[in-house]
């Protein structure tokens, strides 16, 4: 679900597009790429179970807003329609320019989306450094819009990213009969080594940064062993997952 | 943006939620204008002004419908009823008068629910829940209606039934000629009667009575106890006028440019 689906909004961004757009077709054209966005992200939320909302940015904040604002779990981003009127994909320096003051007030954005009005949605992230130095590098902005992928693409690259996978490559060490693998050792050093990397991580964001440093990692890692003691000793599966969701999830509000 | 009356012409589609919309309009904005034993009568007159205004715009001079969704049209079951002195009678009379300004094809019931099995159709649209078989008969009407090249306009407050007709309009390769899938274009209702407003069509008076019934049936609907609703609410009317009064200035510019 998401703010989207209001019926009174939907009418006034398509009042608002008529006003704004050109001419019939790319209103049309801008009509229809909203209503797609919007089922592709309702699709896209089912599909990776998040809870993203899809929002009128520049009702909300004005003229220096994107379209729409994307927020999911803690983090957001900007999304831009931009037309395309013969299915060609074109990206200026000036809308680049117009970028810039947007992920600059707004650090919590990962990423502005330039969504163009195909009919897949063809579209690109763009960072605030990407834009800089695009803007350093007109010639290289034709090679990155070469580049584009649907939009469903690169919101899923995009939320996938953010998602915390712990990687646990586990040693396929050789076993012989005499030699079993001790798995609380592995796992405690699997453990430390995702520790050492959290809290090495750089965080443009300042208050991602405090919160991270804030975070009892040390205090953490005796209750995660202990649960895979537990584990080990073949506690039922329900009675640890009591033991887990004791703890608050990470960004659930 | 400037729009004339051929960028608006069209096949016209109506659904019934267009025609309850109408009636209920009438009903709360100007029944109690009239005495009880005439309401009905100007109901018939007021709705059937706004139709033949739309005809206009039908490249055909036809609102086509199904009979399914024609069907689905009972303002004796809608507002209407809460009326004083209104008859039963007289609400069946209102649904075969304003019936009568479509014009009406067997739903192709077959054909509309081949409609989702479209290979990766959206299963919010099409699952259980989404749209009847008679949402979807509007659809391949209107499909049926591409070929003859012209394009098709289904007008309609459903919101899943315009994300559907978006959806299809990207699939033509799904279809076999003449059907030009991307000729049919889903249109809210109220948009289509705002940009006809705009071509000097429909008079402003009548815009403004169905944008703000249009808001208070919004309101009424959703719960308003969510938090920041207020606010929003208050953001929604200031888009909407924002915009109306820019859609009456440019309307005023056309006529003194006419004039």
């Amino acid at each position: 679900m998401n703010d989207r689906h209001d019926p009174i909004d939907s009418f006034i961004s398509e009042i608002s597009a008529s006003l704004n757009q050109p001419d019939p077709q790319a209103f049309l054209r801008r009509v229809n790429a909203e209503r797609m966005l919007v089922l592709l992200l309702d699709d896209l939320a089912s599909e990776l179970q998040e809870n993203i909302r899809i929002l009128p940015d520049k009702r909300l904040t004005g003229d220096t807003g994107a379209d729409f604002l994307i927020q999911v779990d803690d983090y957001d981003f900007h999304l831009e329609l931009i037309d395309s009127p013969d299915g060609s994909l074109t990206l200026s320096e000036e809308q680049l320019q117009a970028s810039v003051r947007l992920l600059e007030d707004n650090p919590s954005t990962l990423a502005l989306i330039v969504v163009w009005t195909t009919d897949d949605l063809r579209a690109i992230p763009l960072s605030l450094a990407r834009i800089r130095y695009l803007l350093q590098k007109p010639n290289r902005i034709a090679a990155l819009v070469r580049q584009a992928k649907s939009v469903q693409e690169v919101m899923r690259d995009l939320v996938q990213r953010q998602v915390k996978i712990w990687d646990v490559s586990l040693n396929k060490t050789s076993m012989t009969a005499g030699q079993g693998v001790d798995i609380l050792q592995v796992f405690s050093k699997e453990v430390d080594k995702a520790i050492a990397h959290e809290m090495d991580r750089k965080y443009r964001n300042e208050e991602r940064s405090r919160a991270a440093k804030m975070y009892p990692y040390q205090t953490e890692k005796p209750f995660i062993i202990s649960v895979l003691k537990d584990a080990l000793q073949g506690v039922e599966a329900k009675r640890l997952i009591d033991r887990f969701v004791r703890v608050p999830s990470r960004g659930r509000r | 943006m400037l729009i004339t009356r051929e960028d608006l012409k069209a096949y016209l589609i109506i659904d019934n939620c267009f025609l309850v919309m109408l009636t209920d309009c009438f009903c709360e904005r100007f029944a109690s204008r009239y005495p009880q034993n005439r309401v009905i009568d100007c109901a018939e007159s007021w709705i059937s002004e706004i139709l033949n205004i739309l005809k206009r715009f039908a490249v055909n001079g036809n609102l086509h419908c199904t009979d399914g969704v024609a069907r689905e049209y009972q303002p004796h079951v809608g507002s209407m009823v809460a009326r004083p002195g209104i008859q039963h009678i007289n609400l069946k009379h209102l649904q075969r008068h304003i019936c009568a300004n479509l014009t009406v094809s067997p739903a192709n019931i077959p054909c509309s629910q081949d409609l989702r099995m479209l290979p990766a159709a959206p299963k919010k649209l099409v699952g259980a829940g989404g749209l009847s078989d008679n949402d979807l008969s509007l659809v391949w009407l209107g499909l049926e209606l591409t070929q003859t090249g012209l394009p098709v306009y289904l007008l309609t407050n459903d919101q899943s039934l315009l994300d559907f007709v978006t959806w299809v309009k990207t699939k033509k390769n799904c279809f076999n000629a003449p059907i030009m899938a991307d000729l049919l274009q889903g249109w809210r209702s109220l948009t289509y009667l705002e940009l006809i407003h705009r071509s000097c069509n429909i008079s402003s008076d009548i815009m403004k009575d169905l944008i703000e019934f249009a808001l208070v049936d919004h309101y009424n609907r959703v719960d308003i106890a969510r938090s920041q609703k207020g606010n929003s609410i208050f953001q929604q009317l200031m888009g909407v006028y924002g915009n109306f009064n820019q859609s009456v200035v440019i309307k005023q510019e056309r006529k003194a440019a006419a004039a």
